[in-house]
C-alpha cells in the first residue's frame, strides 16, 4: 500500500466511497418504490375484495352477483383483465368466479389452493399465474352470520407493474452509475487541486542552490494551513542551512585572508631582495623574514587542521579515558611554567579542587595549554599565571586560568572565542598568535560537553573559566 | 613624489617603501595603524597613499570615507588581502582609484603606483614633453633638445615634479614636501641649490625650456608648446 502513490490512494479511497453510496442510495430508492408499487396493488384487492363480500349480502341471485362482482373488480375481457372467484367454505364449485375453471385464468384462480388457506375473518396474499401472466391474488374468508364462511379470491395482474419496476431498477442504475462517474471525475481534479501546492512547493525546493535557499520565497508559496508546518519548518530548516554556509564562507573568507598576508608579506621580501643587488646581510635577512612568514603560515594551516579535526565524529578522535585532575593540572603548569620563566614570568597552580574527569588526554593538554599560553602572552611581562579549579554546582569542576592582564572591553569578550576574533590584531601579530586558539579551546570544551567563558576586570585581571563534568564516582569527597 | 603606505604588516610596506624609493626615487612614510594613517594622509599632501583594509583602530575604509570628505583628490590605491568582489566593489566605491588583492607582484604594484600618480597631475602619458624637454618617467631619463642630461636622483626627482605640474607657479613648499619623506631633515635652501643645477645642466636654448624664478611665490618651468 505505502508503494502506491498517495494520488492513486486517493482515488482509491473515493471510489470506494461512491460506489458504497450509489449502491446505498439505488438499493433504498428501488426498494421504496417496489414495495409502493406493491403495496398499491394490494391495497386495491382490498378493497376490491371488501366490495365483492359485501355484494354477497345483496339480494340479487347469481347473475345479479356476478354483474356486481364484475364491475367492483373491474373484470373485462382480455387476459390480463382483473379477475374473482367467490365460494363458500367446504362447497367445490365456485358461487361465481370471473373465469370458468377450466380455463388457464380459472386454472391459476383455482392453484391458490394449494397456498395455506388463511384462517376465518382473515386473509393472505399470493402470487400466482406463470412467468408472462403475473397475478398478485388476495384470498379472504369471512364467517357469515349463517355460519359456513365466504371465500373470495380477486386477483390483478401485475405485469405491467413489475414491468415497471425493472425498468425503474435499470434507470436508478444509470443514473447511479453516472453520478458516480462524474462523481469521480471531480475527486479526481479535487485530488489534483489537493496535491498541487505540494508540487508548488517541491519546485521551489528544486530551485533551492547552495547560492540561493529561498526560504522566503518558499513561506510565500501559497499552500493550505494543513501544509503550513511542513513549509514552515523546511523553511526553518533551509535558514539553518544557509547560516551554517554563511558561517562556513565567513570562516573560509578568514582562513584565506590569514594565509594570504603572511604570503604576501613572504613573498614582498623576497621579490624587494631579487629586485636590486643587494648586500649578503640584505639576502640574509630576507631569507630569514620569509621563513618567518612561512612559520607563521604553517602554524595557521596547523590550528585549522585541528579545529577540522575537532569536528570530525566522536569515533574517529581519540579514546576517552579517566583523567585526575590535580596532576594532570601540575604537570602542564611546570611545562608551561618554563615558557613563562623565558619572559620573566611564572606558572603557579593554586587550590586544586581533586576530582577525575572523563576525557581525550591530548585535547585536554590542548586546551589548558592554549589558555595558559593565552594567559602568558596577553599577561603582564613578567607576570604570574595561576591555574585553579573549584567544584561546581552540578557535579561538574570549574578550572579557571587566571592572568594579571588589563581589564578587556565587555563587548569583546563574547567574541573572543570566534575564529580569527583578535582584540588588537596587530599585538597578536607580534606575539604568533593565529586568532585560533580560542577558538580551538572553546570546541574542545563543547565537545567534551562542558562551556566555556571569560571575565576581565583591571582589579582582577583575565580568566577563563572551563566548566567540565566529572565522574561522580571520582577520587574521593570535595575537600 | 611622496607616499604614504598605511599597513600594519610592517615588514610588507618595509619592502614596499624599499621598492618605491630604489626604483621611483618616490619619498615614502608608513603608518601602521588607522588611527595615525588617517591623521598623516589628513595633514600631509601625498600624490598617492596606499592602504591596507584591515587595520588596527580605525578601518581602511572608513580612513578612506574621511580623506574624501575632507576633500582630499589624492590617489588611493587599497591594497588588501580581502579579494570578493563585494569588498573590491565596496571599495572603489569608497572613493578609492584602484585595488590589488594580497599576494601581489611587486612589479605590478610599482606600475600602477605610477600610473596612479600621473593620472593624479593629469598626465597619462609617462612620456612628459615640456617645449625641448623631454622626461621620460618610465626610464627615470631626460633628454633637453634631444641631448641626453645625466642628473642626480634628487635632481630628477625636482624637475619630474615641475614637469608634471608644467605652466603652474609650484611653490618651494610644495616641493619639499612632495621630496621628502616625514623624517628626512630639510634645509630650505636646498631647493635653490637644486634648481640652479637644473638651469645649469639643461643649458641650451633658454627660450626653450625654462625654470623661471616667481620671487616669493616659486618656480615654473616653461616650454615653447605651454
Amino acid at each position: 500500500m505505502n508503494r502506491l502513490s498517495l494520488r492513486a490512494r486517493f482515488l482509491l479511497f473515493s471510489a470506494a466511497l461512491i460506489v458504497a453510496a450509489g449502491l446505498l442510495i439505488g438499493g433504498v430508492a428501488y426498494y421504496e418504490y417496489r414495495e409502493g408499487t406493491m403495496r398499491a396493488v394490494d391495497r386495491t384487492l382490498r378493497a376490491k375484495a371488501n366490495g365483492v363480500l359485501a355484494a354477497l349480502d345483496d339480494e340479487g341471485g347469481p347473475a345479479g352477483l356476478k354483474r356486481e362482482a364484475d364491475s367492483i373488480v373491474g373484470f373485462r375481457a382480455g387476459k390480463r383483465s382483473p379477475m374473482y372467484r367467490v365460494w363458500r367454505d367446504g362447497s367445490r364449485s365456485d358461487l361465481v368466479a370471473s373465469d370458468p375453471a377450466d380455463r388457464d385464468r380459472g386454472r391459476w384462480l383455482r392453484d391458490i389452493r394449494e397456498v395455506r388457506a388463511p384462517d376465518a375473518n382473515s386473509s393472505i396474499y399470493a402470487d400466482i399465474g406463470d412467468e408472462h401472466n403475473e397475478f398478485r391474488a388476495l384470498w379472504v374468508r369471512s364467517r357469515a352470520a349463517s355460519g359456513a364462511g365466504w371465500n373470495v379470491v380477486v386477483a390483478e395482474s401485475t405485469h405491467y407493474r413489475l414491468h415497471e419496476i425493472g425498468e425503474m431498477r435499470n434507470i436508478l442504475f444509470g443514473v447511479v452509475a453516472c453520478a458516480g462517474a462524474v462523481m469521480l471525475l471531480f475527486a479526481l481534479l479535487a485530488v489534483r487541486r489537493v496535491l498541487r501546492p505540494i508540487q508548488v512547493v517541491a519546485g521551489h525546493l528544486d530551485r533551492v542552490t547552495y547560492r540561493d535557499i529561498g526560504a522566503d520565497a518558499l513561506r510565500d508559496s501559497p499552500v493550505p494551513p494543513e501544509l503550513r508546518p511542513f513549509v514552515e519548518s523546511t523553511a526553518k530548516m533551509l535558514e539553518r542551512l544557509r547560516r551554517a554556509f554563511e558561517t562556513q564562507e565567513r570562516f573560509v573568507a578568514d582562513a584565506s585572508h590569514e594565509l594570504r598576508t603572511p604570503l604576501a608579506v613572504a613573498k614582498s621580501s623576497l621579490q624587494t631582495a631579487a629586485a636590486k643587488g643587494r648586500s649578503i646581510e640584505g639576502y640574509e635577512r630576507a631569507v630569514r623574514e620569509a621563513l618567518e612568514d612561512l612559520d607563521r603560515m604553517q602554524r595557521v594551516i596547523e590550528q585549522l587542521l585541528i579545529l577540522a579535526r575537532l569536528g570530525r565524529k566522536a569515533e574517529e578522535n581519540e579514546a576517552v579515558g579517566e583523567i585526575e585532575l590535580e596532576p594532570f593540572l601540575a604537570d602542564l603548569a611546570e611545562r608551561y611554567d618554563a615558557v613563562a620563566a623565558r619572559g620573566g614570568g611564572s606558572v603557579v597552580v593554586g587550590k586544586v579542587a581533586a576530582a577525575t574527569l572523563l576525557g581525550r588526554r591530548t585535547q585536554l593538554e590542548r586546551l589548558f595549554g592554549n589558555l595558559i599560553e593565552n594567559a602568558i602572552v596577553h599577561g603582564p611581562p613578567s607576570g604570574t599565571v595561576t591555574v585553579e579549579a573549584s567544584p561546581g554546582d552540578r557535579g561538574d569542576v570549574v578550572v579557571c586560568v587566571h592572568d594579571e592582564g588589563g581589564a578587556i572591553p565587555p563587548e569583546e569578550l563574547p567574541h573572543l572565542f570566534d575564529r580569527f576574533y583578535r582584540v588588537d590584531r596587530s599585538r597578536s601579530r607580534h606575539t604568533g598568535g593565529t586568532g585560533l586558539g580560542l577558538a580551538i579551546a572553546r570546541e574542545i570544551t563543547l565537545g567534551h560537553g562542558g562551556d566555556i567563558r571569560m571575565e576581565s576586570s583591571s582589579d582582577h585581571g583575565t580568566c577563563v573559566f572551563v566548566r567540565l563534568p566529572r565522574l561522580p564516582e571520582g577520587s574521593g569527597r570535595d575537600p | 613624489m611622496r607616499v604614504l603606505i598605511v599597513e600594519d604588516e610592517v615588514r610588507l610596506a618595509r619592502n614596499i617603501a624599499d621598492v618605491l624609493q630604489a626604483t621611483c626615487g618616490y619619498a615614502v612614510d608608513i603608518s601602521v595603524d588607522g588611527e595615525d594613517g588617517r591623521h598623516m594622509a589628513l595633514t600631509n599632501p601625498y600624490d598617492l597613499v596606499i592602504l591596507d583594509l584591515m587595520l588596527p583602530k580605525i578601518g581602511g575604509l572608513s580612513i578612506l570615507r574621511d580623506l574624501r570628505s575632507a576633500g582630499a583628490g589624492v590617489p588611493v590605491l587599497i591594497l588588501t588581502a580581502r579579494d570578493g568582489t563585494e569588498d573590491i566593489v565596496q571599495g572603489l566605491d569608497a572613493g578609492s582609484d584602484d585595488y590589488l588583492t594580497k599576494p601581489f607582484e611587486m612589479a605590478e604594484l610599482v606600475a600602477r603606483c605610477k600610473a596612479l600618480i600621473r593620472r593624479g597631475y593629469d598626465r597619462p602619458n609617462p612620456l612628459i614633453q615640456v617645449g625641448l624637454l623631454a622626461v621620460d618617467t618610465r626610464a627615470r631619463s631626460v633628454q633637453a633638445d634631444g641631448r641626453p642630461v645625466e642628473l642626480t636622483a634628487m635632481e630628477y626627482r625636482v624637475l619630474e615634479y615641475l614637469a608634471l605640474r608644467a605652466g603652474e607657479i609650484v611653490s618651494k613648499e610644495d616641493i619639499l614636501e612632495h621630496l621628502y619623506d616625514f623624517d628626512a631633515e630639510r634645509f630650505s635652501n636646498v631647493v635653490e641649490v637644486y634648481i640652479s643645477a637644473l638651469r645649469r645642466k639643461l643649458g641650451g636654448r633658454q627660450d626653450a625650456m625654462v625654470i623661471r624664478t616667481f620671487r616669493g611665490q616659486g618656480y615654473r618651468l616653461e616650454g615653447e608648446n605651454t
